[in-house]
């Protein structure tokens, strides 16, 4: 019975985090490039109080004896790729990957971030750089006097200058894959995420090429949060809080009637 | 069972051996212990009511045969007939492997199965089957559950995934980039019940178990898709319910015994 309360605890405290990820999700329903995070839950070792096989009183033999679990646990949050919406915005700056592949950008520090987000903007000198300011890795720089910039779905860019005819390339856009991309740690936020362990080391190519996805000038992705399902996510965890909460008052009832054996 | 002194202790239950005294007190006695064993098992089951491929456990409760009916233990009071029985006991656990209903998820590498098969996956202890088919990708590029186990192929190997685009055949043929890169290895068991609980999802087969297990005939492998627990909570809580309320019955018995027994020293001991 106490370990009833402790199982139960650790199924409210399972939901917790269940709920405080949904509401990270929902949060982020309008962050471009943003990637929804799941929580996985596995049931917790058992103890066995019986082994199977044991003999019983009457001389049996107990086909699966007994084993009681111990609740629930988190055994990872995992990040799903799976695209969100392409929504066209016009902006020439606006980047957009169709497929596999995340943007490199040079944090201050000097190392390397990855992002889907691609609303990307110039800086003074003609930098291209993130929202943040943050560099594009390889970095590109547009003439100040451009009258327009043209990004290839290969991500050739070119910018056309005032008083020329052609358009002249300024540089290209390479993007990164890796082998586990939910292994990315996106402790820093931003819409950016880093290399781990986990994720393997990042490939990177032209996209378009090796499986990487191709680019979409004008577009921006959205976040892939669907809000009808965060909120079903969100009743069910709610629920299964509430249960578990349950099993506790139950199990403190039931304390309180052993402690009553005794007047 | 070695007899230890008036009570056997034994997991399930106190067993009653000669010279006890007050056969009802152990009986309601007995009916506590079961029922908080019981009350445990609900709590994990209501814990797990979200995770993913997990099987409800149910528990087999029995009353205990009749005391004493061996006549080389019979004691005295039980002469010629059958004595009470020393109350409830939890004789058994096992698993409810009906399925829990799918939903589809949209991600790539949730897998679920329908039907009775287990994926089979790899892990420093041995193989071990699991219905919870959330699965990702690990640094070798192979197919693995979020703990790093490889989701083992046909060939006894794992499944590389790595590349583009992962799809999931009915049948269990994995492709990548519309390839096929290998198969899920999935274990049907003639007696799914034969299987040991481990936690994180998994289960364990014995010897005999495997023995008496082969590869999937009757298992479908939906993609994109999850396997939900099979968990209903209205049944658990009416249970849960049920049990708090015999706790209450069983505990009220030892103290009209207690009571009886308190009369029975106080007055009959009196001097009138």
């Amino acid at each position: 019975m106490i370990r009833a309360m402790f199982t139960a605890a650790t199924g409210m405290i399972g939901q917790q985090l269940h709920v405080d990820t949904i509401a990270n999700n929902l949060a982020n329903v309008n962050t471009t490039g943003f990637k929804k995070s799941r929580v996985n839950f596995q049931d917790l070792i058992y103890e066995t109080l019986k082994p199977a096989g044991t003999e019983t009183a009457a001389g049996q033999l107990v086909p699966e004896g007994i084993q009681v679990g111990h609740g629930v646990r988190p055994s990872s949050i995992s990040k799903l790729f799976t695209p969100g919406n392409f929504v066209q915005t016009g902006n020439p700056l606006d980047v957009a990957i169709e497929g596999d592949g995340f943007f490199q950008i040079t944090l201050p520090d000097g190392t390397t971030a990855y992002t889907r987000d691609g609303s990307f903007k110039l800086d003074a000198n003609g930098q291209v750089v993130t929202a943040d300011g943050y560099l594009l890795e390889p970095a590109i720089v547009v003439p100040t006097d451009y009258v327009q910039i043209v990004i290839g779905s290969d991500g050739v860019v070119s910018a056309l200058v005032a008083n020329q005819t052609a358009p002249q390339n300024v540089g290209e856009i390479q993007l990164v894959r890796f082998v586990n991309p939910s292994g990315l740690d996106a402790r820093l936020g931003r819409n950016l995420l880093t290399e781990t362990d986990a994720s393997g080391t990042p490939i990177a190519g032209q996209p378009g090429q090796d499986g990487l996805g191709t680019l979409e000038q004008g577009f921006l992705e959205s976040s892939n949060v669907q809000v009808v399902e965060e909120i079903i996510n969100l009743i069910l965890a709610q629920r299964a809080y509430e249960a578990s909460s349950r099993v506790i008052t139950s199990s403190d009832e039931m304390l309180q009637t052993a402690n009553n054996i005794r007047r | 069972m070695t007899p230890r002194g008036f009570l056997y202790d034994e997991p399930g239950g106190w067993f009653l051996g000669d010279g006890a005294v007050i056969v009802g007190l152990y009986a309601a006695a007995n009916g506590l212990r079961a029922v908080a064993d019981r009350q445990d098992i609900l709590a994990n089951n209501i814990a797990n009511a979200a995770t993913p491929g997990f099987r409800r456990q149910r528990v087999i409760d029995k009353g205990f045969y009749p005391v004493f009916l061996d006549k080389a233990r019979r004691p005295i009071w039980t002469d010629g007939v059958r004595a009470p029985g020393g109350g409830l006991q939890t004789t058994e656990t096992f698993s409810d492997f009906t399925s829990g209903g799918i939903r589809t998820t949209g991600n790539p590498l949730d897998v679920a199965l329908q039907g009775p098969g287990f994926f089979a996956v790899e892990t420093p202890q041995g193989e071990r089957f699991t219905r919870n088919g959330t699965f990702t990708v690990d640094t070798d590029g192979q197919l693995a559950t979020p703990d790093g186990f490889k989701v083992l192929g046909e060939g006894g190997g794992g499944i590389d995934v790595r590349g583009g685009r992962v799809q999931f055949a009915r049948d269990g043929t994995v492709y990548v980039d519309g390839a096929p890169t290998g198969r899920l290895r999935l274990v049907e068991f003639e007696d799914a019940h034969m299987l040991t609980r481990e936690g994180a999802n998994l289960f364990r087969a014995s010897e005999a178990a495997l023995r008496r297990s082969a590869p999937a005939a009757e298992t479908e492998v939906l993609a994109e898709s999850l396997e939900l627990s099979n968990v209903r909570l209205p049944y658990e809580l009416i249970q849960m319910t049920m049990g708090l309320r015999l706790y209450e019955a069983n505990q009220r018995v030892i103290t009209a015994i207690d009571e009886t027994a308190s009369r029975v020293i106080q007055d009959v001991g009196t001097p009138q």
